[in-house]
């Protein structure tokens, strides 16, 4: 049964029809092939990935590599470097500013990363409704994204003001009273969350396009069900967002463990007050380009990775259980 | 009973016939009450609100004159719309030279972005081979790695090579596939239905022309996600460009933006960076209201079911 | 829809541009060729000036001069000229902070001018310097050697608007720079009469906090002799008591006009990164403020009808020495470049007398060229900080002066918030930059550091 509208013609075979009839009963992983095949695939499939392979080693291995080597000396960046041992992976445990600056950046991820998928999920919701003048509402939600970080800082503590601006505007119709984030080690910390969602835009679009990707077909079967909207949403959407919901968080994890840019200029690149601002990845910075401390940095750099590295494999890994690939093992 | 093809309800097959209008009805087909729309509209321009203030303060901003910044508190609408900051900002840098600059660089990024990231996830996603999985957690590997740490060896690595104080250390890298868009458009393409691809592998198509016949057209939601952000990245980027682009026949819009920032800081004239990131995002802010239309066209040609 | 063919097109067009636009070329490197990396885009039609004038000289009548306008992300970050030295595209010619110099010069990123001076002048190493202002060349001197001549400079005062004072009652005296040298205690007390609350509690008016503006630790050290560094002895000196005064300093005021409401009135009335025309001052809420002689132009251009008038700094008792810190800028030669005599004079010219006669009374601040400061090619209205001059001192030159005052000026804001004491604070201080200083065993700053620096004409 086809409409020609929507069968691509490009595709159209013996084979296939009698593949479609058979869908259901096909098992959603790949099935084991023999052995001439698996080899076959495998030439075709490391060609597929070659440009990557050899970015990785490029752009990957071997500054990796080359920061792993440097985290065992001290060195300025320029002279040659003196080799010291495992003395900068000690003086980072000892160090009070790294710990400050680990306290620092789990807050923000603790905080930011279920907060930016919740916002990123609304606004994807937001942006998909089917109302005549989405394209302006999708446009208008994903501005804010396009503000390099520099002019938004301006703009953004404008807003903060504790007296006119929007934000203690805001608290004060909720019965709060002037708050100055900036001026506060926590507050600034809560700021540049609050900046960070404004951004959210970049999130919401990989939602969007996800929730695009689901057939209406599988709504219209569940209707037909008799599903109201809401039972539609947590039956089929969202565990049909879990793959792209998979992304978001591992990309918002790396984000948020990588929070560098908006604190370096709110705060001037200093971190004040009092530490509140001063990232992990901002202290890693300094140390590298303001302290010529190259070895240091580079130390607290494989640190990051390896911190990173086993959040996002643990997550990957759990996410066996709960993300769902293809469309029709629903 | 599921159909095989994507087909419209029967109420919006009738409701097109008639030429009506298909808004306003939920994820499956049903229309939807007015109230519930009506809620929806609030909801979206309440929404609206908020995200427009970043976008409204930096035009509000450009349009002021100086003695019109220095009141406090900051008026909300300009007195005076000031359009000649629009004119000034511009004559600051050699605006064209840097939006020439800038166009080259992201049109070519996004261009090789799409291209072999999307290549790339289809060897992650679409094919079986030995090994997949475990390599693919060395791109979720490389999410991690820290940039700093990259900004040395990299750059000696483009100044053994001469290529430093020209466009291709910004350029080049593009070509070679990236994490994150990797990892995006593989999450896609595994919900290829895998029947399909092997029907088409059983009619002797090779795994190029499945690329481009069957995994490009379900793809195109996500490949349009990918060229957006690649184009945003590569567009606002600030540290590659101050680092590898010396010369002013190279520079960026971006490193134009810091033509505002004087030795005397009494000098940061505000009015004239706003009205400079303004230009700057525009183009970005046309570019999506133009191609997000593409996040529709991708379903309707490709559903597959 | 975007078919396979519009992509490659688009491709193949990105490539086109990519070939045709990509490459910037470098001028081939000669004996009158100078790359120069400028002071700023908003600033360059100064360099521009000074390149002007001097190939109207003989010894600059062949030269090819290429300015270019490199951004920085921040004074601290040398992330772009560590990797442009490196990959040796570095320029010959370099306008920075003068802060960074001996840094920069501990890790190899500069060179040293003696042998320069002792190839092309006729005159021997110390009478060539002299020329420059003592504080200044101090500041670029590492190990014995010079790095870099110094351009411009400033110094530190006090800011009052005459308006408000007398609006509170306040004896103007007392601030006239002529006449008197306010004490601590004398500024304390002009601040509990100046300050306006609301009903909430909060500052509609204030005076004056030791952490606002230029109130760095570095401008309360020198008025209370605290030393960050002993040449004798070679030993780091953060933890000193008069160290644990100016942080005390910080304390007793936070606690007397707690920080948190000062934090907020001055989040209201001059956000940070406001634009020029936002501050305390200028909207008549703040008396007083600790800045220099680049404020003059932002209060001409946009406060020209208040009385803004500039003082000494507070000093501990009455009757005290003045004192203040000076910053500035410098032109120095990265490491790998290209030495011809041309550059020499260049760097010369620009450092020099006709240089800085050409673009100090353009940025407002002070020269560091004696016959500059004695012919008054400067602001006549930055007088007072010039007579500060000659008791003004630089920062300590040291190979780890972007740690120091990092850790400075984050003690400083913990010490006002109340989360750490005075004390406490000087022993992190210490334990934080002493390790750094012990790769440099043995180190001496200049003997002349810290001495008053002869001005002729004072």
């Amino acid at each position: 049964m086809s409409s020609p509208q929507a069968v691509d013609s490009r595709t159209a075979g013996p084979g296939i029809a009698a593949a479609r009839a058979a869908v259901a009963a096909q098992p959603a992983h790949p099935r084991p092939g023999r052995s001439t095949v698996r080899r076959r695939n495998l030439r075709t499939g490391l060609l597929f990935i070659s440009p990557w392979i050899v970015g990785v080693l490029i752009f990957i291995v071997y500054p990796v590599a080359y920061s792993i080597g440097l985290s065992f000396t001290r060195y300025s960046g320029m002279e040659a470097p003196t080799w010291v041992g495992l003395q900068n992976y000690v003086t980072a445990f000892l160090d009070p500013l790294v710990r400050t600056s680990v306290g620092n950046t789990v807050f923000y991820a603790v905080i930011a990363v279920p907060l930016g998928l919740i916002v990123a999920l609304s606004l994807a919701l937001a942006m998909n409704q089917n109302v005549r003048e989405v394209a302006l509402y999708r446009t208008i939600f994903y501005a804010p994204s396009l503000i390099p970080a520099f002019a938004m800082s301006f703009i953004f503590i404008v807003f903060l003001n504790p007296q006119f601006g929007v934000f203690n505007q805001v608290l004060g119709l909720f019965g709060g009273s002037n708050v100055n984030l900036l001026g506060d080690p926590t507050g600034v910390k809560i700021a540049i969350i609050l900046m960070a969602q404004l951004g959210a835009g970049n999130a919401a679009l990989i939602f969007l396009a996800g929730l695009r990707n689901v057939p209406r077909t599988v709504y219209e079967a569940a209707r037909v069900d008799g599903a109201g909207p809401i039972r539609q949403f947590v039956s089929i959407t969202f565990p049909l967002l879990t793959p792209v919901l998979l992304f978001n968080l591992i990309t918002g994890v790396s984000g948020a463990l990588q929070v560098f840019t908006e604190a370096y200029i709110v705060t001037n690149g200093t971190g004040d007050p009092d530490a509140g601002a001063l990232f992990y990845m901002m202290y890693l910075y300094k140390n590298a380009f303001g302290f010529a401390e190259l070895g240091y940095a580079s130390a607290l750099a494989v640190l990051l990775f390896l911190v990173g590295l086993a959040l996002a494999l643990l997550i990957f890994w759990l996410s066996r259980r709960f993300v769902n690939y293809d469309v029709e093992a629903g | 009973m599921s159909s095989m093809i994507q087909t419209d309800a029967p109420s919006v097959v009738r409701a097109k016939k008639a030429g009506a209008e298909q808004y306003n009805r939920r994820a499956d087909g049903t229309p939807r009450p007015w109230y519930s729309t009506a809620i929806a509209r609030v909801v979206m321009i309440a929404l609206s609100l908020l995200f427009l203030l970043p976008l409204y303060w930096m035009i509000a901003s450009a349009l002021k004159s100086d003695e019109e910044l220095a009141q406090f508190p900051p008026t909300l609408i300009p007195q005076s719309w000031e359009f000649g900051n629009f004119v000034d900002a511009v004559t600051a840098m050699p605006f064209l030279q840097f939006f020439a600059n800038s166009a080259i660089i992201t049109v070519s990024v996004v261009v090789l972005s799409v291209l072999s990231n999307f290549v790339i996830a289809y060897g992650f996603a679409c094919i079986d081979w030995p090994g997949r999985d475990k390599m693919f957690y060395v791109v979720i590997a490389t999410l991690f790695l820290p940039f700093p740490v990259t900004l040395i060896p990299m750059f000696d690595l483009w100044a053994r090579l001469g290529l430093v104080n020209t466009l291709f250390p910004l350029i080049i890298p593009a070509a070679f596939g990236s994490a994150f868009y990797v990892f995006l458009l593989r999450q896609f393409m595994l919900q290829i239905p895998r029947a399909m691809l092997d029907a088409a592998r059983v009619d002797g198509a090779s795994e190029w022309r499945i690329l481009w016949t069957i995994a490009f057209p379900t793809s195109l939601p996500a490949l349009t996600t990918v060229a957006i952000f690649a184009a945003v990245a590569s567009w606002n980027d600030f540290m590659g460009p101050l680092i590898y682009l010396q010369d002013q026949d190279v520079q960026t819009l971006s490193i134009g933006l810091q033509a505002f920032r004087s030795v005397n800081a009494q000098d940061v004239s505000f009015n004239l960076l706003m009205a400079a990131s303004f230009l700057v995002i525009l183009p970005l802010l046309v570019l999506f209201f133009v191609f997000q239309r593409y996040f529709i066209r991708g379903i309707t040609i490709g559903g597959f079911k | 829809m975007i078919s396979r063919r519009s992509l490659l097109a688009g491709g193949a067009a990105a490539g086109l541009g990519l070939g045709l636009g990509a490459c910037a070329s470098y001028p081939d490197a000669g004996p009158n060729v100078i790359r120069y990396w400028g002071v700023g885009a908003a600033d360059k039609d100064k360099d521009e000036q000074v390149r002007d004038a001097f190939l109207e000289t003989d010894a600059g009548k062949d030269a090819q001069i290429f300015i270019d306008q490199v951004p920085s992300s921040g004074v601290a970050d040398m992330s772009q000229i560590i990797t442009a030295v490196r990959g040796g595209t570095a320029p010959d010619l370099w306008w920075m902070d003068r802060f960074n110099a001996v840094q920069n010069a501990s890790i190899g990123l500069l060179e040293p001018l003696d042998d320069l001076i002792e190839k092309y002048e006729d005159v021997s190493p110390e009478e060539f310097k002299s020329q420059w202002i003592q504080f200044a060349v101090d500041e670029l001197t590492y190990d014995g050697k010079l790095y870099g001549l110094p351009c411009t400079t400033d110094a530190r005062g006090l800011m009052y608007n005459e308006d408000v004072l007398r609006d509170a009652g306040v004896d103007l005296d007392l601030f006239d720079p002529a006449k008197h040298v306010i004490t601590w205690d004398q500024l304390g007390d002009v601040v509990e009469q100046v300050v306006e609350t609301d009903d909430r509690g909060n500052y509609t008016r204030f005076g004056f906090a030791p952490w606002l503006g230029e109130g760095w630790p570095y401008t309360w050290a020198f008025g209370l002799d605290a030393q960050a560094y002993d040449n004798d002895s070679a030993t780091v000196t953060l933890d000193s008591p008069e160290w644990e005064s100016v942080f005390q300093l910080y304390a007793d005021w936070a606690e007397r006009f707690p920080y948190a409401t000062v934090d907020a009135f001055m989040a209201t009335y001059q956000p940070p990164n406001a634009p020029p025309t936002q501050t305390a001052m200028f909207s008549g809420r703040l008396a007083i403020d600790i800045t220099g002689p680049w404020q003059i132009s932002g209060n001409e251009k946009y406060a020209p009808d208040l009385p803004l008038k500039f003082t000494y700094l507070p000093v501990a008792q009455e009757g005290d020495p003045t004192y203040t810190w000076s910053g500035g800028q410098c032109l120095v030669i990265p490491a790998g470049a290209n030495i011809t005599r041309t550059l020499w004079e260049f760097l010369k010219f620009y450092a020099g007398f006709q240089g800085q006669s050409t673009v100090v009374p353009q940025f407002g601040n002070l020269p560091t060229n004696l016959r500059a400061i004695e012919e008054g090619t400067y602001n006549p209205k930055a007088e007072l900080f010039r007579q500060m001059l000659p008791n003004s001192t630089s920062r300590p030159p040291l190979p780890v002066g972007s740690a120091m005052w990092d850790t400075l000026t984050r003690a400083r804001s913990s010490v006002a918030l109340g989360s750490r004491t005075a004390a406490e604070a000087v022993a992190d201080n210490q334990s934080m930059i002493a390790p750094k200083m012990d790769l440099f065993e043995g180190y001496r700053m200049p003997d002349t550091y810290g001495q008053p620096s002869p001005v002729p004409g004072s």
